[in-house]
């Protein structure tokens, strides 16, 4: 079973379409009223990207759509950085290091393993 | 949240779980501007918590000056008191400046979590006083926790010099500040071991401290017969890269561009000494004909206020507790001289205003033009 690396575990196994996009800055990039990227809700579902970019104010940005209701369940990056990591864990985000190919997946948040949605 | 398991959270991501004691903190992501309601509204929920700093933490530029120099609205003003009413709720002691440096001797050897990178660099390069590059909500949950994620910055083998760095360079504020775009640029991250650079003053040290960290992920160097333990750092020196700076490399950074409707000095905040030394010139020269903006920290406001009271009448305006990179006021200029590099990325960026780059005498002159 392919695995990703749990950087910030979270509990339970869940189900959810995936969503890649390419590098995002939560301030500027993420509507925290809306869950919205670019056009594209992320509430509720995984969040795949390469790396997060931007200021020290995007931990505040994710903290506020999950406050909202509105944060993607889970985010997986490529490479992470302190930012990221204070981002997921303020807003109280799973984050996992890695990549996902398929458009859904059934993961389970306290390790990281997942397998393609059936 | 509690602040401790945050930070151990954090801490389990990022260095095997394992966290260091620090001394102090420094905030960034102070000014309404750049934390806008999201920041205002989590630090507020932290002040609201019962939550108080375990160690002295001191806190970056507010987007509005204490004494009204800066324009703004009332509802950014309402926001920003927001910000610092919470602030003092947590205990920490809002200072408003980029420079706390000037006001803590933090000694050679010891662990801080501060964020700011200009202040980090300063820390790391001229008192080799330990500090990560925290981002500032990470700065507030150390305060509170009086623990840091303990990464490779806050271990000896994370700090050994990674690149060589040859120059003769004889640097004030403006070429310091270059020489670390430069250096900034080419190399883009590790830790630099510089030859043969001389910062020619207080200034210098500052500008080429926030130039580095804010055109590279650079937070330290190692500066030859400057830097404590120096000699250490030379023996424990990994060096995968190196490079040669001449005074004419540095010349990129300097365009022809437009005349400029206002002087701006003082990012980082600008000590005593050099604010002694511009003011002796205006106050030979005169009334100069454009406005010149100095931003400084509250503690050399305090100690020169008579000073920068009589300045005004030269069309000279001593600030504090802000800085043109953090403050809505910048948007109502066109074209800002100045002769810090990191306004010279920032202010373009965050206010769409253009800037152009002058030694600080130069930029004097811009005044008087």
């Amino acid at each position: 079973m392919p695995t990703l690396k749990p950087l910030v575990r979270g509990k339970g196994l869940i189900k959810a379409q995936v969503i890649r996009m390419g590098p995002i800055s939560f301030l500027g990039d993420l509507n925290p009223e809306t869950g919205e990227v670019a056009g594209r809700s992320v509430s509720g579902k995984i969040l795949v990207v390469p790396y997060v970019r931007g200021s020290t104010v995007g931990p505040y940005v994710l903290w506020h759509a999950a406050l909202k209701g509105k944060a993607p369940l889970a985010i997986v990056a490529k490479s992470v950085d302190l930012m990221l990591v204070t981002a997921a864990v303020l807003a109280g985000v799973p984050l996992f290091q890695g990549e996902v190919q398929d458009d859904c997946i059934e993961i389970d948040l306290s390790d990281g393993r997942y397998e393609p949605c059936r | 949240m509690n602040a401790i398991e945050a930070v151990r959270k954090i801490a389990d991501a990022v260095s095997g779980g394992e966290v260091v004691e620090i001394e102090t903190a420094h905030v960034s992501g102070v000014s309404y501007l750049t934390v806008g309601e999201y920041g205002a509204k989590f630090i507020e929920s932290l002040a609201e918590s019962g939550a108080r700093v375990r160690v002295f933490t001191t806190s970056n530029p507010m987007g509005i000056d204490l004494t009204s120099i800066l324009e703004t609205d009332e509802q950014f003003a309402r926001g920003q008191r927001r910000i610092l009413d919470s602030f003092i709720k947590l205990g920490i002691s809002p200072l408003s400046t980029c420079a706390p440096y000037e006001l803590m001797l933090v000694r050679s050897g010891t662990v801080h979590a501060w964020a700011e990178s200009n202040a980090i660099t300063y820390i790391n390069t001229f008192r080799d006083a330990w500090s990560d590059k925290n981002p500032g909500p990470l700065a507030l949950l150390a305060a509170l926790a009086g623990v840091v994620p303990k990464t490779e910055m806050y271990t000896l083998e994370g700090r050994r010099p990674t690149a060589y760095v040859a120059t003769r360079l004889q640097a004030d504020a403006l070429m310091a500040g270059l020489f670390g775009a430069y250096v900034g640029e080419a190399l883009g991250s590790g830790i630099p071991y510089i030859s043969g650079l001389t910062l020619a003053d207080e200034e210098s040290r500052r500008e080429f401290a926030a130039s580095l960290s804010t055109y590279s992920s650079i937070i330290s160097a190692v500066i030859e017969a400057v830097t404590p333990n120096w000699r250490r750092y030379f023996s424990l020196a990994d060096f995968r890269d190196k490079l040669t700076v001449e005074e004419k490399d540095l010349r990129k950074y300097i365009k022809d561009t437009s005349e400029p409707d206002v002087v701006y000095l003082g990012c980082p905040h600008l000590d005593a000494d050099t604010l002694a030394k511009i003011a002796s010139i205006i106050l030979e020269r005169g009334p100069a004909r454009k406005p010149l903006l100095i931003s400084t920290s509250p503690g050399v406001y305090g100690l020169m206020r008579e000073l920068i009271e009589r300045l005004r009448q030269y069309n000279v305006y001593v600030f504090a507790g802000s800085c043109l990179v953090v403050s809505p006021h910048t948007r109502k200029y066109k074209v800002i001289a100045t002769d810090s590099m990191k306004s010279i990325y920032y202010i373009p960026r965050l206010h769409g205003v253009q800037v152009v780059p002058c030694r600080t005498l130069e930029c004097i002159n811009y005044a008087y033009s």
